[in-house]
Formats: structure tokens, sequence, C-alpha cells
């Protein structure tokens, strides 16, 4: 069966197990450079990208990986919803690839029978080969080639090693006639399932891979037949009632008869066709590894030395570029100052754009140097023993380890932490997980953690190793994590209650990180925050220019004149709710404006400041926040107290209209993203008020 | 009467203000800062036709 596509490229469908290898494939063939990642479920949804094939061109679509075709998690199910051809505007691929981990083939090939049953053309790319010989296995291709009918490729993905014979391989490719079909079910369930495959073709106009593939779906669901009415014509869902009944009296288990038979048979080609020498020398390796790293307080301890080695070299490394970047955007203000004669436009961009953008762009060695760590981390497969030793504490909040995958993606950004729930079978589980994954400090939060600490924290060195600025920054995201997970516990202890469902999740081998890989994400991450820098940023440093401006009165001092600007009005309307908080109108229009995103308040802070300054004076942003008084008090408007204040109002508070927006997308409906605002709003300025309490209590 | 500086000011800051807010419009249907999809060589969200 080949089903060329009515228009357009043809298409050819990326399969296969979770961190096998799809996503690098994908990159190598396409020449994209999509996120790979050292662990299950980094791609949740299917992307597309294009590659020539013969001077054709074939469009790729790499999906979720699964470990069948009958999973019911949302990102499991856009597989079979792709081959099946189910999705609007989307026609049927016209081949899938296989793809395979050559070093743990038994439990893919459970999926690759399954797939093949589907019915299209299907190549096997059988990728990681490299690592064949060191871990002593080897395959006999020919036997596989023969028991499935398709072709096997061997390929080594994240090399780009083997593509080309791949890319050959799937034009050629011819679907497996149904005759050929190896696995087979017990007498009587099989007559069952051909009977209904017949009335599910006949009455329900379904094509026969589908039918085929739904009425084993039907005859194992354990829910009544009679729940499929919406679907399937009363005469099938009839005759499916009387199948559960027959199945049931003959002594089957509705349930594992299909993966049963179908396993013994995969199994039964896997132990004809892999040999595996036993070298306990590496495996030592990796299990000694194992057992600390996944011990319950070793465990912890490696985590924590984790974190504080990775805050403390951001820190550290990223001091030099971060005064180098400073020191040109200074340059660039008093050359602009120079070169153009005093007015308006001259001063919008002197203190305006380059104060504004100029302060946020400091930040991206810091930034870079946490996607440098993130990055390695998950190559070498430390974070998915992460997600393992937090299974327990996970456990505690009535979460279990699955939750802890989209929660440490977050510490990039919610984003795709929050798109990464897809992977969590339960609904109530998944909503929990979005609800607090934005609490979990991500990227954007680190400009003004970095400012402030900065600025605020003596640079003292503790314990002889680690300084005083690194256990700030550490603390604020240990502070992100434990509101999470008291949120978690409060929300599944209440309003969304439901069961605790196991957690299985397959550690990966450990491996040597990609540098490429690192660093082409590094790239990708420093062209989002400049492009950011330079949209957004832009636009919010202009526009608060011109508010901070005008009016224009002209015989007042730099500093009366912005408190009588429209943002130093607006500011001062708004102090009586912040001063509980200890924070001055400033600080507010900050928050205000980055209500956008994060590290607006940076640039916001940036440009205020730079039109506060008297003409003639040149100082950094961190300089002049340091000498900042109260007019009429002539007390210092920022303290440790108020930097404290400042980065727990922010790692509790939602500000950030994007998540917002991915929220509403992914519940489908404004009424989760709104409780989601109102309740981090809440925390944020419950939380600050009793740490600025405290604080005042503490120092006074 | 106006400059020419101030003229240029204020027109920078009307273009200023006319592109956040469509930036905020279009962060309804598509996140702008969505890490994954900015990366994706196609004018739609992937997700369109899955959600």
């Amino acid at each position: 069966m080949s089903l060329p596509s009515p228009s357009g490229p043809r298409s050819i469908a990326l399969v296969g197990n979770p961190n096998c290898g799809k996503t690098s494939l994908f990159n190598a063939l396409t020449g994209l450079r999509q996120k790979v990642g050292n662990y299950p479920g980094v791609t949740v949804e299917r992307k597309e990208g294009s590659t020539v094939i013969n001077g054709e061109e074939w469009m790729l679509i790499d999906l979720p990986g699964t470990y069948s075709l009958s999973a019911n998690s949302l990102d499991e199910k856009v597989v079979s919803d792709v081959l099946f051809g189910r999705i609007d505007g989307t026609p049927i691929p016209d081949a899938v690839l296989f793809v395979a981990d050559a070093t743990n083939l038994e439990r893919n090939l459970y999926l690759l029978s399954q797939v093949i049953d589907v019915g299209l053309p299907t190549v096997v790319a059988l990728n990681m080969v490299d690592r064949l010989e060191p871990e002593g296995i080897t395959l006999d291709v020919p036997m596989l080639e023969q028991e499935f009918s398709v072709r096997f490729l061997p390929v080594v993905a994240n090399k780009g090693t083997g593509t080309d014979a791949l890319l050959t391989a799937i034009t050629e490719a011819r679907s497996v006639p149904e005759g050929q079909r190896k696995w087979k079910l017990p007498e009587k369930v099989q007559m069952e399932h051909d009977e209904l495959t017949s009335m599910l073709v006949e009455n329900d106009r379904l094509p026969e891979a589908e039918a085929f593939h739904e009425a084993q779906l039907l005859l194992s669901t354990p829910k009544d037949p009679s729940h499929f009415l919406a679907t399937y014509s009363p005469d099938t869902i009839d005759h499916l009632k009387l199948d559960h009944q027959n199945l049931s009296a003959w002594g089957f288990d509705r349930h594992s008869v299909f993966v049963e038979s179908r396993f013994k048979w995969t199994n039964s080609v896997f132990k004809k066709s892999v040999r595996k020498r036993v070298r306990r020398t590496h495996n030592n390796v990796h299990d000694r590894i194992d057992a600390v790293v996944t011990h319950p307080v070793w465990g912890f301890v490696v985590f924590f030395g984790l974190m504080a080695v990775m805050f403390q070299t951001i820190f550290t490394w990223a001091e030099y570029p971060m005064e180098l970047i400073g020191a040109f955007f200074a340059m660039l203000s008093s050359a602009v100052s120079s070169v153009m004669p005093p007015g308006d436009l001259q001063d919008l961009l002197a203190n305006g754009v380059v104060g504004g953008v100029g302060a946020v762009v400091t930040f991206l060695p810091q930034i870079l140097f946490l996607f440098l760590f993130l990055g390695f981390l998950e190559d070498t497969g430390y974070m998915a023993r992460a997600a393992f030793i937090m299974d327990r504490v996970m456990s505690r909040v009535g979460l279990h380890g699955k939750s802890f995958i989209p929660l440490l993606s977050s510490f990039a950004c919610a984003i795709p932490g929050i798109m990464a729930t897809r992977t969590i079978e339960n609904s109530r589980d998944r909503l929990v997980t979005i609800l607090v994954a934005p609490l979990m400090s991500c990227s954007a939060r680190l400009p003004v953690f970095a400012l402030l600490i900065a600025s605020f924290i003596p640079n003292i060195v503790l314990l002889g190793f680690i300084s005083l600025p690194a256990v700030v920054l550490i603390s604020m995201y240990l502070l992100g994590l434990a509101a999470a997970l008291v949120t978690a516990r409060i929300l599944k202890s209440t309003v969304l209650k439901g069961p605790k469902p196991a957690f299985i999740l397959e550690l990966p081998p450990y491996r040597i990180p990609s540098l490429k890989n690192t660093f082409i994400h590094m790239w990708e991450r420093s062209v989002l925050f400049l492009r950011n820098a330079g949209t957004i940023i832009l636009g919010v440093s202009v526009v608060l220019w011109f508010l901070a401006t005008y009016p224009k009165s002209e015989h007042e001092s730099p500093s009366e004149r912005l408190s009588h600007s429209f943002v130093g009005r607006a500011g001062h309307a708004i102090e009586p709710v912040l001063k509980p908080l200890g924070f001055d109108w400033k600080i507010g229009i900050g928050i205000l404006s980055s209500l956008l995103q994060r590290e607006v308040f940076v640039g916001t802070l940036g440009t205020i400041y730079n039109i506060e300054q008297a003409d003639g004076q040149e100082a950094t942003l961190r300089e002049q926040m340091q000498k900042d008084v109260d007019p009429v008090t002539g007390a210092p408007t920022f303290t440790i107290l108020t930097a404290i204040c400042i980065m727990v109002y922010y790692v509790l508070a939602m500000q950030c209209m994007s998540t917002v927006a991915v929220v509403r997308r992914e519940t489908n409906s404004w009424k989760w993203p709104a409780v989601q605002f109102g309740y981090m709003t809440l925390l944020a300025y419950a939380g600050t008020f009793l740490t600025y309490r405290i604080g005042l209590w503490i120092t006074q | 009467m106006m400059d020419w500086q101030t003229i240029a000011a204020l027109v920078i800051v009307a273009v200023a203000a006319i592109s956040l807010v469509r930036n905020l419009l279009a962060r309804r249907k598509h996140p702008a800062a969505c890490d994954q999809c900015s990366l994706v060589q196609k004018p739609k969200h992937p997700n369109e036709h899955v959600s």
C-alpha cells in the first residue's frame, strides 16, 4: 500500500521509542537544529522539516517518542493520529522512518511491529551502531530484515553517518503485505478480532489498517462498549459487547492477550538476532555512578553540589564578558551624546534606547553559561537521574517523578516546560504541573537576580569555596522549587485531588555530551535573547522614555522632572500598594512594565536611572542604584533587604504574558491561566511582605 | 513650535507603541518567547493541528 499525498512534497514520519535519537536524526537529515536531550520526553509535539532525496523534496515529521501505538498520553496519541491521517490538513505520511536504539533493541521491536501493521512503507534506522562494539553487542541484521520484512540500516545520527543510504532506502520502501504479518493471536481471539475489523471497515468506513488497529484497542479496553457509541455505529458496539463477553467466558485477559501475543513474537526475534557478550567493567562504572547519584542521601548531595558549582561559575565566569558589554554600551551612550546636538532625539537614543537595551544585554553571558550547564547536564543523562531522586520528594506532594522533567525544563523557560507536561497521562496531574511550572526560576529571572545580587549582596566567601552571591542565587532557585512543591501539595489535596500514579522512568545511558549540540543550543538562546532585547525591550524602553520625559518642565532638576512625569505620577499612584513590601515608586514602575516579561524590569530601571541622572555624569546602572536615596528622608532606595524582597517577588510572581498565552492554549480555557495569574500574584505579594517584615525585625 | 529632534523622537515613540501593542496581541495566539516554535521553519505553530 502506498498513499501518495494529493499535493505538495511527499512526507516521512519519524517514529520510535523515547530517547532513541529521533530528533538527532531529524536534525541530521534536515539540517535543522531542534533541541535534543539525553532524557525521554524532549519532543512532545510533531515538528516538520524538509530534505531533498534524488532531486525531489520530501517533508520530514519528527514525532514524540512512544512505547506503543495504544498509549494514552497526549504526546503519544499524536503519533497514531499522524500515522492514521486523523489530523485535518495533514495527509497520511508516504513512508515511516522507524528509529531504533541499536543498543536497546528489545523494547524497540514491539513498537516496530505495531508500526509495520499500520501498513505504510517502513525503513528502520538502527541508530547508535557505533556503541554496539564497545557494549559487546552483535546484531544479525539479515535475520531482522527477514523477520520484519523491512530494511534495517545502520546510522549514527549525532555524527550524521549512514544518512544517505537511509534516505535512498526510504524512497524504495514498500509496505509489508498483510499476509506477511508474523505475530499471531490465539485462534478464538483472532476470529473475534477479524470480525470486528470487518465491521469497522463496512459499518464505520475505517480504512483496513486503522480498523485492524482500532479493533485491538476496542477488544482490550477496560471501558464499557457503550462509551464508544458516539464514535462507532450501534451494530459495531453491539458486536463489541458480545466479543467482550465471549473473550471473558473463554478465559482470556482481554487487555494482556494482545500485548503478550505481540511481545512473544518480537521477543523471539530479538533472541534470534541479538547477541550480547557480558562485559561487566563497562556496566560496573555506570552502575557505580548510578549507585551514588540515585542514592537517597548522596543523590541529593550530588544534586545540590552540582547546583552550587553551576551558580558559582555563572557568577565568576560571566563577570569579565559582562564588564566588557557594559563598557561597550557606556561608550555607545557617550558617543551618541557627543555626536548629536542636545535635544529629545539625542536623549531618547542615549538614555532611553542605549540605557534600557544595554542594561538587559549586559546579562547575556550569564544566560549563556546557564544554558551551557543545563546542556551538559541533559546530554550526559544526569537530568533523568535528578528526576529519579526527586520522585521521592514529588511523591510526598502527590505528584510523580514524571512531573519533574517539565519542572526541570522550566529552569530554562516555563513555555517548553508547560508543553512537556503532555507526557503526563493523568489530566489532573498535568494541570497541577502546568499551574506550578512558572514558579521554577526561568532564565528571564536571571538578569533581575544578577543585577540585584551584584549591586547589593557583599562578595564574601563562605566555607572557603562558595561566595555569598552564589548562595543567594541558589536560595532563589530553591525558593521557587519549594513554592512549586508546596503549591502542588495544596492543589493535589484540595481542588485537583486524585490518585498518585506509579512512576516508571527509563534511565538513559551516560553519554559524552555533544559540544556541537550544546553550542548550537547556546547560539540559539543568544539569538532569541538578543531578538527579544531588540524588539520588546527596545519598544518598552522607547515608550518608557516618553512617559518618563513628558510632560516637560524646564526649570526643575532631572530628579524632580522624573517625579512629575507620566511615569512618576503613575508610580506615585501605586506606591501605597507597594510600600508595605518596602518598594518605592521606581521599583513599582519596574514591576508594572515587566508584567510583559521579567527582564523588562532591568531595562526599565536602566532607562529611568539614565533619565534621572544629572547631565554630564557617567555611572553604571549598578552605581546609580547604589547611590539612589529617597529625596524626602534621605534613606537609600535599595538596601540588601529591598534587593532580597524584589528577588522573592520575582520568584513567586507570574510576570510573563507568553506563559499566560501558552497555559491558555494547553488548558483550552481562560479559567486556569486566570487562576494561575491570580494565585501567583497573591503569593508573590504575601511572600514579599513576610520577607520584608521578618527582615525588618531581624535588622532592627 | 517643535524642533526636528522632538518630532523625530515622538514618531519613534509612536512606532514603538504600535509595535508593542501588536506584539502583545500576537502573543495571544502564538507566544513569541516560545523557543520551541521560533526555531521551526514553518509559518504556522506546529501544534495548531494537534490542539
